[in-house]
């Protein structure tokens, strides 16, 4: 071996073993950043608990007062071929039984690609006019005309919200899908990095989060007629 | 990056560096540059020096309209999906899994055309050193396994490499010019072929060399349809494609200038790395190693891109079931396409193993070329069933029908420039493409869902 080719090959080692070295340094550095983004969030609930998820993301578990549960996670999207990267926040709402509500959903600019998704698991599509330029997939499970007219006021609401994804309500809780932040376009276009510009995710965003999820849910406790003359006629 | 509010200081931040010259200038070219470094050079080799530099510029011309097409109809379609999401809204879900096959073979191509490009390389180099013979076949699997793994655990996305890396690329073209220019090469550039043998084959040989004139730019539109969830109108105009299309174009030119004043065109037009090659007559070490990592870059980062865009859009074709939904799924540790990825690996191994880089890169403009075929009566389609009054748009492109037609002719053009040599491949990809459109009539329509292809609240197309 000359000595030009061992200087070569020793350039190249060098620099592979560097790329080796700031690659793991980052990945390290951003999961630690990663289990960071809910810790505002934490003081919103009484009794919190915050987890890793399977890709470090946090996920948030809390008990609300009136016996519900709150799940909040963060989804990287990064699987829509020409779009840029997207952070989801997450949001559940259980309810301890079920309640007599229908189960639907809506999704806004439908892909097709939305793993995080409940909308594309229901079996009708149903059709719901919010806005003249707002794409929207409408879905659910056998809703009567009555259930689809209730929640047409909640939806048309939740959706004024850009930010909004995905609302969709069940028998068994609320969810909410809403967008975080969107990825660097410079670092996605040029080796597809999903950078985001937060470092924690702030209480008021999941204020709105969750104020549109009551928004929703209260759809289905008031402004069923059956509902409000039970409530009307109930004894005190 | 600083603390930020999630909302409207996110997209405020988000915004900001949008409009970052930098990243302006980074949205056009990108991972496009390695068409500099590599397969443009072959269309010298079909029709001479001056056809090369005409091709370049025809193509730009081309691409040109597409940018303009493009960018009406992505702003109008809110779902992001590039012309993917287009085909399914305004042609249909026959034409959308056409156009889903043509982004994954045109990728998937470049990929396999970026690992031979790597393997040659590694073996010039090697033999520069004396060591020559090198099997190129690991190295070209080592590109090929080492990138799907990256993007199958999406190590990439949280690296903190950023324009350095295209910069490296983009100023090595420059610093090479440059020192050329300024005598820094042993052989001076020589144009006497321009007097002696401008068009070799004559005019039928410029028309030849459109074929791989597309390549200097192949994939632009891809930077061009990063596509913000939330769509501004007002970023839907195609400034930042325009200003890649440009730089590129000068790229392109100076590639042209310095490979064909030092190297021969009969050399130049089966050169497996133009530019290295180039740097290696002028006899200058620096030269040289800068040339070396700006083509390993380049060719990495675009390998990188393509692996990641390729397995997106068969993911997404497999969640609409065009294709077995199995290909939908996520790995539910690195929110990755992991069985899209696993699935295209063999088949650009089997292109960057068995065919010629030539080939490989006939094989992935065919499909790019397909894509920008269908993007012209795609056009024509939208405007006629929601002419720009029906329909709120962020960009009307100007003087229609006239791109339209401009990039009907030229790609019908580029299809004859194709035959011209490489007929029998031309027959093949169109051979693929049929009879997987019929397998898709006959057999798989079946189980898509029709009703979620359409979700844009457009009114009933004029005539429906």
């Amino acid at each position: 071996m000359t000595l030009a080719t061992a200087a070569l090959l020793l350039f190249a080692a060098s620099g592979l073993a560097a790329l080796a070295f700031v690659a793991v340094r980052d990945n390290r550095r951003a999961l630690g950043e990663r289990l960071g983004l809910l810790d505002e969030v934490r003081q919103l609930f009484e009794s919190a608990s915050i987890t890793p998820g399977p890709d470090a993301f946090p996920v948030l578990e809390a008990a609300l007062p009136d016996g519900r549960s709150v799940a909040i996670e963060i989804v990287p999207d990064t699987l829509v071929c020409r779009r840029l990267p997207q952070l989801w926040l997450k949001l559940t709402i259980r309810d301890p039984l079920p309640r007599r509500r229908p189960t639907i959903g809506a999704l806004s600019r439908s892909t097709g690609a939305e793993f995080y998704s409940m909308v594309h698991g229901m079996p009708d599509r149903v059709d719901m006019q919010l806005s003249s330029d707002l794409p929207l997939l409408v879905r659910g499970h056998a809703p009567s005309r009555d259930e689809v007219e209730s929640a047409t006021g909640a939806m048309r609401r939740v959706f004024a919200d850009p930010l909004m994804k995905e609302a969709a309500i069940t028998p068994k809780g609320v969810r909410i899908v809403r967008r975080l932040a969107e990825g660097s376009r410079g670092a996605h276009v040029l080796l597809r990095q999903a950078k985001f510009a937060v470092r924690a995710v702030p209480a008021r965003f999941v204020m709105e989060a969750l104020s549109a999820a009551e928004d929703l849910a209260m759809a289905f406790e008031i402004e069923r007629p059956d509902i409000k003359a039970r409530l009307e006629t109930a004894p005190q | 990056m600083a603390d930020t509010t999630a909302g409207g200081g996110a997209e405020r931040l988000s915004l900001l560096r949008v409009l970052g010259p930098g990243h302006v200038w980074a949205l056009g070219v990108g991972i496009v540059l390695v068409g500099e470094y590599m397969g443009w050079n072959f269309s010298v080799g079909k029709g001479g020096m001056i056809a090369g530099l005409v091709a370049c510029w025809v193509a730009g011309l081309l691409y040109t309209c597409v940018a303009m097409i493009d960018s009406e109809v992505t702003s109008t379609v809110a779902a992001a999906g590039g012309q993917y999401a287009q085909a399914k809204h305004i042609v249909g879900p026959l034409m959308a899994f056409n156009v889903g096959l043509f982004l994954v073979m045109a990728y998937t191509m470049l990929e396999a055309a970026n690992a031979i490009t790597v393997g040659f390389l590694l073996d010039t180099v090697a033999g520069m050193q004396g060591h020559t013979g090198l099997n190129q076949q690991p190295f070209i699997i080592l590109a090929i396994l080492g990138l799907a793994w990256l993007n199958y655990r999406g190590v990439l996305a949280t690296l903190s490499f950023n324009l350095v890396i295209t910069g490296i690329a983009f100023i090595a073209i420059i610093v090479l010019f440059l020192a050329v220019e300024f005598g820094a090469s042993a052989v001076p550039l020589d144009f006497t072929a321009i007097n002696t043998e401008a068009l070799p084959y004559g005019w039928l040989g410029v028309i030849a060399s459109l074929h791989f004139g597309l390549w200097y730019y192949l994939g632009i539109e891809g930077t061009c349809q990063a596509a913000e969830e939330v769509r501004s109108p007002a970023r839907s105009l195609p400034y930042g494609t325009m200003a890649g299309i440009m730089t590129l174009l000068i790229a392109a030119t100076l590639t042209w200038y310095v490979c064909s004043g030092l190297i021969p065109w009969e050399y130049l037009g089966g050169s497996g790395t133009p530019l290295f090659d180039a740097a290696r007559v002028t006899g200058s070490t620096s030269l040289m190693v800068l040339l070396f990592i700006g083509t390993a870059f380049a060719t990495l980062a675009s390998a990188n891109g393509c692996i990641n865009d390729a397995s997106r859009a068969w993911f997404s074709m497999g969640r609409d079931r065009y294709l077995p939904i199995w290909f939908g799924a996520v790995h539910p540790r690195y929110r990755t396409p992991y069985r899209s990825i696993l699935f295209l690996v063999p088949i650009a191994l089997i292109f960057a193993l068995g065919a010629p880089l030539d080939q490989v890169i006939t094989f992935s403009i065919l499909s790019g070329l397909l894509g920008y075929t269908f993007m012209t009566f795609n056009m024509m389609m939208f405007r006629r069933k929601w002419p720009v009054a029906s329909i709120k748009r962020g960009y009307v492109h100007p003087f229609h029908p006239l791109p339209a037609i401009v990039l009907l002719v030229l790609c019908s053009t580029a299809y004859f420039a194709v035959f011209l040599g490489y007929g029998t491949q031309l027959i093949a990809m169109m051979c693929f493409y049929i009879i997987a459109s019929l397998w898709f009539h006959f057999w798989r329509y079946r189980f898509v869902k029709r009703g979620d292809q359409f979700t844009m609240p457009w009114p009933r197309p004029v005539g429906y």
